[in-house]
């Protein structure tokens, strides 16, 4: 702890994307497949990209 | 793409871009201080737009999805470029780079606290006030004054009444601890840790209570007004039990194994308990010498077949209901039973009947007990669990009360009529009770208890360690409470000094001069019944020009609108019941947005002149009631 919190950097970060999942698990069930299909794949991509960087 | 997703997608791509040039300014040597800078205000930005989002209609559009897919992404990445800017800066031990990873770029500046520790401090603190840090506060070895801290303490405990201090926009977060010189234990820094941590926990639940209770206060406080002048405050007590020992008599289970033999101590001990406990009392034959009751519910049903003309004196907190306020006893005393939230009260009376509450009758009396100097304290009935299930001592108007299973919930149910009523104030009922085991009173085992029973069982440990109280833990059940000696309540008897406790003699002693007070409280209410008379007429106005000012054009009725607005303000700053009243309202307008959401900016301050207009409405007449109750005709007719 010398002696910071994660909260003071990470807090925000991860609460901005959770509130985005929840939304993104809202929409999705009334977003056409076909339309919602090539979205997630470019998403699974670019999260890739990222994890490798 | 709709509007309130596009705007939170612009905050999240500044919060990335500016993340990424964080971490190049450390690759490159750019300047690394004015970009984190500049990133804080964008995750403040960010933190606004983010809290709008969970109440929003999204439409489920393919651009939409995208939007959100892309801002998850910015996250994600945002948050790398931060580990390594953290990791970065925890590696210097300059003030101005220890600033930097203490803030980090998430923190709330204006509303979290920061604790410092130790004595060389002042740098940190300046350069923490550079970025915008507002609350920080400082323990030292001496309580000397530190440019900039917003105060200086001594111990741990301290650090947790400054937490607890912290008025206004209410700290959500743990506070970050920060080590400034080498004579500071680890062990301290835990303890502060915890200290810090508790009061969080405290003030959380304050807030909650001030949501649900603060118009029920007020509206009753000011009914009250009239028998709280005619009465002595406790601060009149503060010498009249000094060495004398003190039997706190709770409502628990356990009660019912020992509470015969309180019988033996009438006489030699200040008995003090609490309205709950009256039944079991009563089922005893046992006639307490103090009788304290504080929540603001009717509590009446507690007083049923007790003949509160026999103990000697009933000590109310002044925003109790007035039922309970009105029930005849041999000796009436007020206190602020919320503490300084009830400071409007006594305000105009130039007396300080404030006790340190800790959130329960049961902490409240200790606090009593500790501010009267009695030794030893001694306590029975105070389970702070939930032993077998059971809840409360036999005789007690709830003792059906029992812990049992519902959909995999815990719950009490088997309350009596009585608090069935009462619980409507507070929405208490059948709520589920989420329970944790801790130390039994024996040491060996375990016991369920309630978040709330714990942090009182905290909070005693903590006065009676902080104040080196010698604390007898006599209820043979329960919960272990640490600082205390447990032993059984007949050792304790056997143990006790022989003293002649002549409780009623000690009460008579205390000087009180009737007439002074009713004077007083009546100036007190006519100063407020004048300013709520002048709130009103200024919210009507302040309305009427709202209204004008739009659509945009009326530049006329916008200036005579901000100078009502600033009229207006600066009354309402003196009466602070009426924020009290309406705190839960004023909560759900915090961190609204006059840039980035000026209709809804708007729209909340037109629905605060009605909140005035509303308490001016509910608390007006009752203001003028308990002025013509206090009046000397209306007495002399009573």
């Amino acid at each position: 702890m010398n002696e910071t919190t994660d909260d003071a950097w990470f807090r925000l970060t991860d609460e901005c994307a959770e509130a985005s999942r929840q939304v993104i698990a809202l929409i999705l069930k009334d977003v056409p497949p076909a339309e919602a299909w090539p979205v997630l794949i470019r998403y699974r991509t670019e999260l890739e990209h990222l994890e490798r960087r | 793409m709709c509007e309130p997703l596009s705007v939170l997608c612009l905050a999240a791509q500044d919060v990335l871009l500016l993340s990424r040039a964080a971490a190049a300014a450390i690759r490159d040597g750019g300047d690394l201080k004015a970009t984190l800078a500049r990133l804080r205000t964008a995750y403040d930005r960010l933190r606004l737009t983010t809290s709008r989002l969970g109440g929003q209609d999204i439409p489920p559009t393919r651009d939409n999805l995208a939007a959100l897919l892309s801002l998850r992404l910015s996250m994600l990445e945002a948050r790398k470029h931060a580990a390594i800017v953290r990791r970065w800066l925890e590696r210097h031990d300059d003030p101005d780079f220890v600033a930097d990873a203490l803030l980090g770029v998430c923190w709330e500046r204006r509303r979290d606290p920061v604790v410092l520790l130790g004595d060389d401090t002042s740098d940190l603190v300046a350069q923490l006030r550079a970025r915008g840090q507002e609350r920080i506060i400082v323990c030292a070895s001496q309580a000397t004054a530190v440019e900039g801290a917003t105060v200086v303490v001594t111990s741990p405990f301290e650090v947790r009444a400054a937490v607890l201090c912290c008025s206004g926009d209410q700290p959500a977060r743990a506070a970050t601890i920060k080590r400034c010189d080498d004579a500071v234990t680890k062990e301290t820094v835990i303890e502060t840790n915890r200290m810090v941590q508790e009061a969080l926990d405290g003030q959380r639940m304050c807030a909650n209570t001030i949501d649900v209770f603060g118009a029920v206060w007020i509206k009753q406080g000011i009914e009250n007004l009239p028998i709280i002048a005619a009465h002595p405050t406790i601060d009149l007590l503060r010498d009249s039990f000094a060495g004398l020992p003190a039997v706190i008599i709770a409502s628990g289970p356990s009660l019912t194994r020992n509470i015969d033999q309180l019988k033996a101590l009438k006489g030699r001990a200040l008995l003090i308990t609490f309205s709950h406990s009256l039944g079991a009392c009563r089922r005893a034959g046992l006639v307490p010498d103090l009788v304290l009751a504080l929540d603001p519910e009717d509590l009446r049903y507690h007083y049923d077949g007790t003949d509160m003309t026999q103990p000697e004196a009933s000590l109310l907190g002044a925003t109790i209901h007035p039922g309970v306020m009105r029930l005849p006893t041999k000796r009436l005393f007020t206190f602020a039973a919320n503490n300084t939230i009830d400071s409007w009260i006594y305000h105009g009376l130039d007396v300080n009947p404030m006790v340190a509450t800790g959130g329960s009758v049961a902490t409240s009396a200790l606090a009593l007990a500790i501010s009267w100097r009695c030794s030893p304290i001694v306590f029975v009935g105070q389970d702070l669990s939930y032993p077998g299930g059971e809840v409360y001592a036999k005789g007690i108007s709830d003792d059906q009360a029992r812990i049992v299973k519902r959909d995999g919930h815990d719950v009490i149910e088997g309350w009596s009529a009585g608090y069935a009523a009462m619980a409507t104030v507070g929405g208490q009922g059948g709520s589920a009770v989420v329970l944790r085991e801790v130390d039994d009173w024996h040491g060996t085992g375990k016991v369920p208890t309630s978040f709330q029973f714990d942090m009182y069982r905290r909070w005693m440990e903590n006065v009676i360690k902080q104040f080196k109280i010698t604390a007898w833990n006599c209820t043979e059940g329960g919960a272990r409470i640490d600082g205390c000696e447990h032993i059984t309540l007949e050792a304790a008897i056997a143990k006790l000094p022989t003293v002649d406790a002549r409780v009623g003699e000690r009460l008579d002693a205390v000087a009180f001069d009737r007439a002074a007070s009713e004077a007083k409280m009546r100036s007190h209410l006519r100063v407020m019944s004048g300013q709520i008379q002048q709130a009103g007429e200024l919210a009507r106005q302040c309305t009427r020009l709202f209204h004008a000012c739009t659509p945009a054009g009326a530049r006329g009725a916008r200036r005579a609108m901000r100078k009502a607005s600033r009229k207006i303000q600066a009354i309402v700053d003196q009466m602070p019941y009426l924020v009290l009243a309406n705190q839960a309202h004023l909560h759900q307008r915090t961190g609204l947005d006059p840039i980035e959401t000026p209709d809804e900016w708007n729209a909340g301050a037109s629905a605060n002149y009605q909140l005035v207009l509303e308490s001016v409405a509910a608390f007006g007449p009752l203001l003028d009631a308990a002025l013509e109750e206090l009046t000397p005709a209306h007495r002399r007719a009573a």
